[in-house]
């Protein structure tokens, strides 16, 4: 059995990165100095190693969870803000395994471009994608939603005015 | 991007936004029902300021502000209503801002990948003061 121990590091908090190891998730748990580190075991030669950033906004029911916040937050008053920036990575390589191989993965400063990690292994590494970029779905629909945020506030607002003129 | 387990990570990351959501509105609903308990002193301090400016511009001030102490009485009155709306609603007031703490707590609590460590203490905090105050207005001493 092969084992390849996966450490990330430089990761800021706000930012949840998910790792998978041939198709499956691994789970990495943090360290004392801020890293994650992750361990998997196969009988394979090679495996793919991908680190990817989820955004909040890409899933499916986007639409039904920002709804429900939104509403159980007072009209989003006491929601935190959605990542405006929208920046997500995509990396994969390729590592030809030893009997205990080590990959390290070191996350750049988020920005819309550019090489996303650098990595450092004591197998030999093959790079397949390494790149930050604007999720445009992400981004158009963090706009759809600050629309229908400051529409629903200008009425909210017309409607509070209204009310308490009436009562006046 | 392949990604087996996005509904689940949809569902997580809803959870923690759920999370953050309740802390925030159990600190603002504690401070709310805190402003409203110290509001009776503020009911006592309007009146102390109304008497001496009274005293120390020694009637006069009823010249250049001839609604002078209607003013006072109508702030008087509404930080009394506000004292009375809060104690009025205590019970719910602070059992909302406990199932809030709570529920934040465990929400914050079962996510994996970060440590919520002070949002964690200030909830318990929270809920801690939010328990005192109920025992306090349950004995009587605020009421």
């Amino acid at each position: 059995m092969k084992k390849l121990s996966v450490k990330i590091t430089g990761v800021p908090k706000k930012v949840h990165l998910y790792t998978l190891v041939d198709g499956q998730m691994i789970k990495l748990k943090k360290n004392q100095f801020g890293a994650y580190e992750g361990e998997f075991e196969t009988e394979k030669e090679n495996v793919a190693v991908e680190v990817f950033r989820s955004l909040e906004l890409l899933g499916k029911l986007w639409w039904l969870y920002s709804l429900i916040t939104f509403i159980v937050s007072v009209l989003g008053i006491f929601e935190p803000w959605y990542d405006r920036k929208c920046i997500a990575l995509e990396c994969k390589y390729v590592v030809s395994l030893k009997e205990t191989s080590e990959i390290k993965i070191n996350l750049k400063p988020l920005s819309k471009e550019g090489k996303a990690v650098d990595v450092e292994s004591d197998s030999e590494v093959m790079e397949v994608n390494n790149a930050f970029y604007i999720d445009k779905k992400a981004k158009l629909r963090w706009r759809l939603m600050l629309a229908f945020k400051i529409i629903i506030w200008i009425v909210a607002i017309i409607l509070a005015i209204y009310f308490i003129a009436i009562n006046i | 991007m392949k990604n087996p387990s996005l509904a689940k990570m949809e569902f997580n990351n809803f959870g923690l936004r759920l999370g953050k959501i309740f802390f925030n509105l159990a600190i603002f609903l504690l401070i709310f029902c805190v402003c409203g308990m110290v509001s009776l002193l503020s009911t006592a301090f309007l009146f102390l300021v109304g008497a001496v400016v009274t005293i120390l511009s020694m009637g006069t001030i009823f010249v250049y502000a001839p609604n002078f102490w209607n003013s006072i009485i109508a702030g008087m009155n509404a930080t009394a209503n506000f004292f009375s709306f809060v104690i009025g609603n205590a019970y719910i007031f602070l059992s909302i801002v406990m199932a809030l703490s709570i529920a934040s707590i465990v929400i914050l609590a079962l996510d994996r990948q970060n440590k919520h460590i002070p949002r964690i203490v200030v909830a318990s905090i929270v809920l801690v003061v939010a328990l005192l105050m109920m025992i306090f207005v349950a004995s009587g001493v605020i009421a």
